[in-house]
């Protein structure tokens, strides 16, 4: 059964079923990737996925259902649970469904010379780059997980108000754990490009990256506990802001589970030079897009200026709670999914401080480049956290040794007012919609754990 | 689930141009969740996870292809793809395999033994049970501010076949809940969580106290806002017993999987038959428990899950072991194979992973501690197989001082290194527990118990804020 003859059916049912308005939404995706270990291809990977998410009211409340199985006999338990669903909910905000913007940003994301590139040179370039990266020095033991890919995703919402509207990206990736042994100790390396050009891809350049890291941790030792500057690279700093960015959601503020709300805005929440942005459309990301998964339109917004908060990621139900429009921020976990709230592309905006004087002033500290246990060492509600770290001691300036065994420990609403320096290193982890981009930090007030 | 004929010539055509073996993998699940936010139902999904995965394995290494589309036409598609991708990678003479004849006499069905599957279960029943939770938290404290309680329920129906001519169909049920508080007073918020779960009906619910359950995570929320920041740097530590068994599954378990230990990244790599654990330690993996979260009546792969020793008395006696890292390590599966669904090929996963009774009583252990943390309560963690390195999250924790339970601290995360910790546990209590979790590797994410009797670790890592 093809997807419209689907649409047209159930929206047909819907209404003799009792709902009075419902939506569509449909995704569907495809990728490639080939991973080589010792010379061969250890698993080669074609993949197609597509599925519907159905939302409608009933009895003047919103309910569910999904179905990866697109066949008429679906289409009635489909209706059935989610009028079911809708007959539980007891919030009084009523989620509804949207008519449209009048008008919608551009986006370019995709790119048609992505599939020009055949399975055999991507198969190549992912048996260089582990060749190449064993070439690079005798201690590199293995380069583990040598994957070269590519994906391509489309979605698109329909609803019975009329709107309909679809958008699609692609995007290629590479990556490599450069695994070093010395002395019986072994450290790793990781190291991910994407782009969606492969014109942009080099090989040579991703696995000298991945065995450079992975060498810089040999002889790597705890250190004594300490309260000290701490320097995040612009890779750890995006765990962080991605572990804690629930807490700029409003809907998260409205039910107590999170520290800001709306009576905090124009408060101040971060250092005075502190700029966190979150837009729809942006060239430094690969994840822009034009509507949100209500099919808001996206905008280009400052979430802190100046250190200030100046507004919460919405979607149209948290928004109307607190009397104001949408940001375009309504999330879904896929077509199975309902509606929450994400960021767009979320940012810090870097500053014209070089890495190496970002670490300049820092005396004693410690710059982090590893951060593990970000799902359990957070408690989101709270802002406290402490992870299990690897980095570099930093003296008079320099980076002197590495370091492993560690953890940092702190409270995320008091890190923003402890940034010191913000960095111009800017880079963009892209998550196929949306992304976060963050430079690297010197902060101050955090505990390092260590002997 | 698929015609026989049609799995034939998917198989076939999967190896029209080499390969040892093709093996299919589908499945149609379905899934109920229900979310509360603060005592009102918030958001309810029902939905249908429907699919199939295609493995051919040519020597060592695989090609994966999967797809929503089951018609005749794209399942032919999709082998013939997959059977080119097998031509381009084999290097020396191409060996075309048959495929055996799936004989129905061969075949293995099992059911699930659930009572109350979730097709079953009326929703209203499962919002009185969430609110019973929630209202227990409330009215365990003023503190108690926010709560968030969820259900979900799901029945998935697998079918595994090969071209070895395996045919096997399993049934799969499975039911949680989670139930979460948040204490609160001036900036300070805190949380306590637990979260029950069962491969079983709804009669999971019959068989805890809710409101017990409710009133256990607002009493951790209570006593953690109450806490001091942790201390940092390495002292003993007393693990408890239930989810505790997460410094197991994180520190060893993990690394004892042949997803690592085939390639020669783990730290256990070449250490059967050695001594890798203090001899106070004993630990299984066992997916044939009934009921329990991680079991399985077969694996991902078609295989009898088993009752695998991996250490006994200190000494490695076994690995995780799928089938494709076993051709690898020249070892048999040890009904290891899972993944989280069609999307992902499998691997070797953990199933119920315990460290068993010791000898030792938990007073003994705490008195004999004059200072040291004492972790009741424990979260998630995570760990690097090719290192060691693990950490892990305390939840609920305690100082002791002069061998009894001082303060409550909070915030503390512990770290260290497996093939390291295993050989400092110097005590094992007799006081074992079960507790439910969901582990994440590169086959996804399954449902694994975690258990263990309080055990001390002579020195970790804590890292604290004080």
């Amino acid at each position: 059964m093809t997807f419209d003859t689907f649409k047209t059916e159930i929206f047909a049912q819907a209404k003799t079923k009792g709902f009075t308005d419902c939506e569509l939404f449909h995704s569907g995706s495809t990728s490639f990737s080939v991973r080589v270990l010792n010379g061969e291809i250890s698993e080669y990977k074609n993949t197609s996925l597509e599925g519907v998410g159905f939302r409608g009211t009933f009895n003047g409340k919103m309910g569910y259902a999904y179905t990866e199985k697109m066949a008429p006999e679906l289409i009635n338990p489909l209706l059935d649970n989610a009028a079911a669903n809708a007959g539980i909910i007891e919030e009084e905000e009523v989620e509804k469904l949207y008519k449209g913007d009048e008008s919608y940003p551009t986006v370019n994301s995709y790119n048609e010379a992505l599939n020009n590139i055949d399975a055999a040179q991507k198969i190549e370039w992912a048996l260089e780059m582990e060749k190449y990266a064993k070439s690079l020095d005798p201690r590199v033991k293995m380069a583990d997980y040598c994957t070269v890919a590519n994906s391509e995703g489309a979605m698109s919402i329909a609803n019975s108000h009329g709107l309909d509207l679809a958008q699609k990206q692609n995007m290629a990736m590479a990556y490599i754990i450069a695994r070093v042994e010395e002395n019986g100790v072994t450290k790793s390396g990781y190291e991910y490009w994407n782009g969606r050009d492969f014109a942009d891809f080099c090989y040579k350049t991703l696995a000298e990256k991945a065995v450079k890291k992975a060498l810089s941790y040999l002889g790597a030792s705890s250190m004594e506990s300490g309260d000290l500057p701490v320097v995040f690279d612009n890779s750890s700093t995006k765990d962080l802001f991605g572990v804690f960015s629930g807490v700029f959601m409003a809907e998260n503020g409205q039910k107590g589970f999170s520290m800001l709300n709306k009576d905090r805005l124009g408060e101040v929440v971060a250092a005075p030079h502190i700029v966190l942005r979150d837009d729809g459309v942006c060239d430094k990301s690969l994840g822009s897009m034009a509507f949100d998964a209500e099919g808001v339109a996206t905008q280009q917004k400052a979430v802190i200026e100046n250190g200030v908060l100046k507004t919460l990621l919405y979607n149209l139900k948290s928004a109307a709670k607190d009397g104001v429009k949408s940001t375009g921020n309504a999330s879904k976990a896929g077509f199975g999914g309902a509606i929450g709230t994400s960021v767009n592309n979320l940012y810090l905006q870097p500053s014209e401080t070089s890495f190496q004087d970002l670490i300049k002033p820092v005396e004693k500290g410690v710059l982090i480049t590893e951060m593990a246990g970000l799902h359990s060492g957070a408690n989101a509600v709270s802002g406290d956290f402490s992870f299990s770290a690897d980095g570099f001691l930093i003296e008079n300036g320099a980076i002197t040794r590495p370091i492993e065994q560690i953890t940092v420990a702190g409270n995320f609403y008091e890190l923003l007012k402890n940034i010191e320096t913000v960095g111009s290193d800017l880079r963009f982890h892209s998550m196929g919609t949306g992304g976060m981009g963050m430079p690297s930090v010197l902060v101050n007030g955090l505990r390092i754990s260590g002997m | 689930m698929l015609d026989k004929q049609l799995v034939y010539d998917v198989l076939t055509a999967a190896l029209s141009t080499g390969g040892d073996l093709a093996e299919i993998f589908m499945e149609n699940s379905v899934r109920d969740t229900i979310q509360m936010t603060n005592g009102q139902i918030e958001k309810a999904n029902w939905g249908v996870d429907y699919g199939l995965g295609l493995r051919i394995i040519t020597g060592t290494n695989a090609v994966y292809a999967y797809t929503n589309d089951t018609s005749r036409d794209s399942l032919l598609k999709l082998a013939k793809d997959a059977s080119q991708a097998v031509k381009a990678s084999l290097k020396g003479e191409i060996n075309i395999k048959g495929v055996l004849v799936l004989d129905k006499s061969d075949r293995l069905k099992f059911a699930d033994t659930a009572v109350i599957p979730p097709e079953k279960v009326v929703k209203k029943d499962i919002v009185e049970r969430l609110r019973a939770a929630s209202q227990a938290s409330y009215n365990f404290d003023p503190l108690v501010t926010q709560t968030s309680n969820s259900y979900s329920g799901i029945s998935r129906d697998i079918f595994v076949a090969n071209s070895n001519g395996l045919w096997a169909e399993d049934k799969r049920v499975y039911t949680r809940v989670m139930v979460q508080a948040v204490a609160s007073q001036g900036n300070e918020k805190q949380t306590g969580y637990e979260a029950p779960g069962a491969k079983g009906g709804f009669e999971l619910l019959d068989s805890i106290d809710i409101e017990k359950i409710g009133k256990d995570a607002a009493e951790v929320a209570v006593t953690m806002l109450k806490a001091d920041y942790a201390p940092s740097g390495k002292m003993p530590v007393i693990v408890d017993n239930a989810f505790g068994g997460v410094i197991f599954h994180e520190a060893c378990a993990h690394s004892l999987e042949a997803t690592g230990v085939a390639k020669g990244a783990s730290v256990f790599c070449g250490k059967m038959g050695e001594k890798i654990a203090a001899d106070c330690v004993t630990a299984i993996d066992d997916g044939t428990l009934s009921g329990e979260w991680g079991s399985l009546n077969i694996d991902d792969e078609g295989g009898k899950t088993r009752r695998n020793v991996l250490i006994e008395n200190g000494v490695l006696k076994s690995y995780l072991v799928d089938y494709l890292n076993g051709l690898k390590m020249g070892m048999a599966s040890t009904g290891s194979g899972r993944r989280e669904n069609y999307r992902f090929a499998p691997t070797s996963r953990m199933t119920n992973t315990y460290i068993l009774n010791g000898t030792d009583s938990t007073e003994s252990i705490i008195s004999g501690t004059p200072y040291g943390l004492y972790a009741k309560k424990m979260g998630g963690g995570s760990v690097d197989p090719a290192s060691g390195e693990f950490n892990f999250a305390v939840l609920e924790g305690y100082l002791i001082r002069d061998g009894k339970i001082a303060e409550p601290v909070r915030g503390a995360t512990l770290i260290g290194k497996g093939h390291e910790v295993l050989l400092n546990i110097d005590k094992v209590a007799d006081n074992f527990r079960a507790a439910q979790g969901m582990c994440g590797s590169i086959s996804g994410s399954v449902p694994t118990n975690v258990g263990q009797p309080m055990i001390r670790v002579k020195e970790l890592t804590v890292g604290g804020r004080k």
